[in-house]
């Protein structure tokens, strides 16, 4: 079983969640509590990275698309990176593979995020380019693009 | 949580097993059982995808479950081994019984997952999901 975890990050009017294990009826009101709180600080987008997410399940599935609803209604966008496999099937079980925008920017917000932390932890700019949150195969176009699957 | 094996060999050659686990109908359970399954699963030679599928199956049917049950019992879990199949059957006690919604996220995954599903609700105060799926069969479209 894996401890489940949400990991918060700030910059420039940007939120990224990075999201770690389990999402199921157990742990869905701590992700709701997280990002409900992240969406209170009004960011222009927040990226969820649910690149960590082992396992999901309908109720997992139904808080994303709650926190997706809270948070057009508070006009900030809402994105997802690292849609694994697992997160991928479900979708299409559900025929939601068109209700979330997995996009490069939401990549490339992950990784300016991921930058600026390692920076200011590390002191170490030169190696912050190698954002660890910019995954290997989205494509460097600009703007959303809906999940190909 | 108790679990015991009522037959002691796996169900090679058409030996019949039943696995039950008993746990609190309560959320935070529902990652051991679907480590149950899981490990349950393994022993039919089940592939990667299939114990997936069972895995979720098992979660979700559990999750409709959970929302029902009296707090404080148990949910039961009887895991039915067969050379090329398992059947699941897992049950809570209720206040009443309503049928699962069956335009629920929840039920669409489960149908999808499992080869055949049934809510069983003929008891006042007992509500059951058995679920049932083979090894090798194809996945339902």
């Amino acid at each position: 079983m894996d401890i489940f975890r949400t990991t918060v990050r700030h910059v420039n009017g940007h939120a990224l969640v990075a999201v770690a294990g389990e999402l199921d009826i157990a742990t869905r009101p701590e992700l709701c509590s997280c990002v409900e709180r992240v969406l209170g600080t009004r960011p222009d987008t927040l990226v969820l990275d649910l690149g960590g997410v082992t396992f999901i399940d309908a109720r997992g599935l139904g808080a994303l698309l709650l926190l997706r609803r809270h948070a057009a209604e508070l006009d900030t966008r809402l994105l997802l990176s690292h849609v694994s496999p697992a997160v991928r099937s479900v979708l299409v079980m559900t025929g939601l593979s068109d209700a979330f925008t997995v996009s490069a920017e939401a990549a490339s917000v992950s990784a300016s995020v991921s930058a600026s932390v390692s920076a200011s932890v590390s002191a170490a700019p030169a190696d912050a380019s190698a954002g660890g949150f910019a995954p290997p195969g989205l494509p460097p176009a600009a703007g959303g693009h809906r999940l190909d699957l | 949580m108790t679990e015991h094996t009522e037959a002691p060999t796996v169900g090679m050659g058409g030996i019949r097993d039943v696995v039950s686990v008993r746990l609190p109908a309560v959320s935070a359970y529902l990652s051991v059982l679907r480590t149950a399954t899981a490990g349950l699963a393994a022993r039919l030679d089940f592939t990667l995808d299939e114990i997936e599928d069972l895995r979720i199956a098992v979660d979700e049917a559990c999750a409709m479950l959970l929302t029902q049950a009296v707090p404080g019992t148990d949910l039961t879990a009887e895991f039915e081994l067969t050379g090329q199949e398992m059947q699941v059957r897992v049950e809570v006690s209720t206040v009443g019984t309503a049928l699962p919604k069956r335009d629920e996220f929840a039920w669409m995954v489960l149908t999808a997952l499992a080869d055949d599903v049934d809510a069983v609700t003929d008891s006042p105060d007992r509500m059951a999901i058995v679920l049932r799926k083979r090894r090798g069969a194809a996945r339902p479209a």
